[in-house]
């Protein structure tokens, strides 16, 4: 990657930013909490341009504990099964 | 104005909630909002999770959710939750009560008397002095009279040029600082010298105080005329790593030697004497032997005169044994006294290099 387009991703702040080890995802650039199950935990983050379309990122698993809320950052424990990007139909994948 | 840390207020009191209801995802939103900070959500189903809020944040948690939602506090942390819970329990009250007041008492006693900076000076003069002065282990240390204790120190040891006495704790430190200079004691400059005191008669030494110079004697010793009863040489045990630093110093020994001394008498008297009568117009003389009342009379007077001649004003007769003989005519009283005195003159001490040329 470029050292340029490394930089415009780092400062970044409409895309959702995931950071999943094992038992842990970091969730960035979030602005709320969509649906909480217990196998699944929506949120969603304002999407790019104009319009600020509402982009979603749902973590599916089990036993979660959010251990941090706050600054546009969600912090999750648990048995972590995957991570998926949803957006609105209509709207260009990224 | 800077606002208050919602991590502070997170640690000082927290608690631990239980939400239960419908789309908790709309509860956590509004709290995030709001600025609630709730760690470790744990989603225990769909419509129930438990937490931990700051214990100030739970009355606005309660607001935000009104009646959708019930939350109940299962848990709480920090020190005023663990006060109300000791509060609860007396006896684990008194006990801490008890181990905290045993801990406030202890720390007002001394527990170590730490000596540092000593050269000549032994580190048990030292340490006999502080006690002599009221410090030493396990003493209270709000009764310790510190300045009282550096003069003393300052009084027996002139060679202190430095004295720090100190608390820290339960540990009391005196770090001291000596003259490198050879230390002559004298009562005025014109009588500066070594002087030794030695003992003037032979004994057996009762008690020995030395105010200066270190003491060769203990009660008990015999001592014989010309024995160093205080030497005005004190070897010095230096602590530092200086290699020309100097093993002895010199000094005027003072002190006080109290000694019982025998001495060995020998008495004579006339074994006769005369009574003289006078009957009418003539003279009677009767020769008759003296009786042992009238010789021990005498004696009395011998002894008296002997004493003042020959023992000092301070002197006092402890023990004394008579033993009587009768010699044609005189008698020979021989007599043991054992006298309690004190001993000891000065004597100057040459102090030079040996094998000098000079």
């Amino acid at each position: 990657m470029k050292l340029m387009d490394e930089a415009i991703y780092d400062f970044d702040f409409t895309m959702p930013r995931v950071i999943a080890t094992g038992r842990l995802v970091i969730l960035e650039n979030i602005t709320a909490i969509v649906m909480i199950s217990e196998n699944a935990l929506t949120v969603s983050s304002c999407g790019p341009g104009k319009g600020r379309k509402q982009r979603f990122t749902t973590v599916t698993g089990g036993n979660f504990i959010i251990k941090e809320i706050g600054e546009g950052r969600l912090v999750i424990e648990g048995k972590i099964r995957g991570v998926e990007f949803l957006q609105p139909e209509g709207e260009d994948t990224d | 104005m800077k606002e208050k840390s919602g991590a502070w207020s997170f640690y000082s009191q927290r608690v631990k909630i239980r939400i239960e209801g419908f789309r908790l995802d709309w509860l956590l939103n509004q709290a995030n909002e709001a600025g609630i900070i709730i760690r470790e959500l744990r989603i225990i189903s769909d419509t129930e999770a438990s937490g931990w809020i700051a214990a100030a944040d739970l009355a606005l948690l309660r607001r935000l959710a009104k009646s959708r939602y019930r939350i109940t506090v299962t848990e709480g942390r920090g020190p005023e939750y663990r006060a109300r819970t000791l509060l609860k329990r007396p006896v684990t009250m008194a006990g801490c009560l008890l181990m905290a007041s045993i801990v406030a008492v202890q720390s007002m006693f001394i527990a170590d008397v730490r000596i540092d900076g000593y050269k000549a000076i032994p580190e048990d003069s030292l340490r006999l002095c502080l006690e002599e002065a009221g410090i030493c282990e396990g003493v209270f240390r709000p009764a310790i009279d510190w300045e009282g204790a550096r003069e003393m120190l300052r009084e027996t040891f002139p060679q202190l040029t430095w004295i720090q006495l100190v608390y820290d704790g339960r540990t009391v430190i005196l770090n001291v600082n000596e003259t490198e200079k050879e230390i002559l004691y004298a009562a005025d400059e014109e009588e500066a010298g070594c002087i030794s005191i030695v003992a003037d008669r032979s004994g057996y030494i009762e008690s020995v105080s030395a105010l200066r110079g270190a003491a060769q004697v203990e009660p008990g010793d015999f001592v014989n005329e010309g024995d160093v009863l205080i030497s005005g040489v004190v070897p010095m045990e230096p602590t530092t790593f200086q290699e020309d630093w100097p093993t002895e110093y010199y000094v005027r020994a003072k002190g006080e030697i109290t000694a019982l001394v025998p001495y060995r008498l020998t008495f004579n008297q006339e074994r006769y004497t005369e009574d003289v009568a006078e009957e009418g117009q003539t003279t009677v003389t009767d020769r008759r032997e003296q009786t042992r009342e009238e010789a021990e009379a005498v004696l009395n007077q011998q002894i008296r005169l002997w004493k003042k001649e020959n023992l000092p004003e301070n002197a006092e007769i402890v023990n004394e044994s008579l033993n009587f003989c009768y010699k044609n005519n005189i008698i020979e009283i021989g007599m043991t006294l054992e006298v309690r005195q004190q001993i000891g003159i000065e004597k100057e001490i040459l102090v030079g290099q040996e094998n000098s040329d000079n």
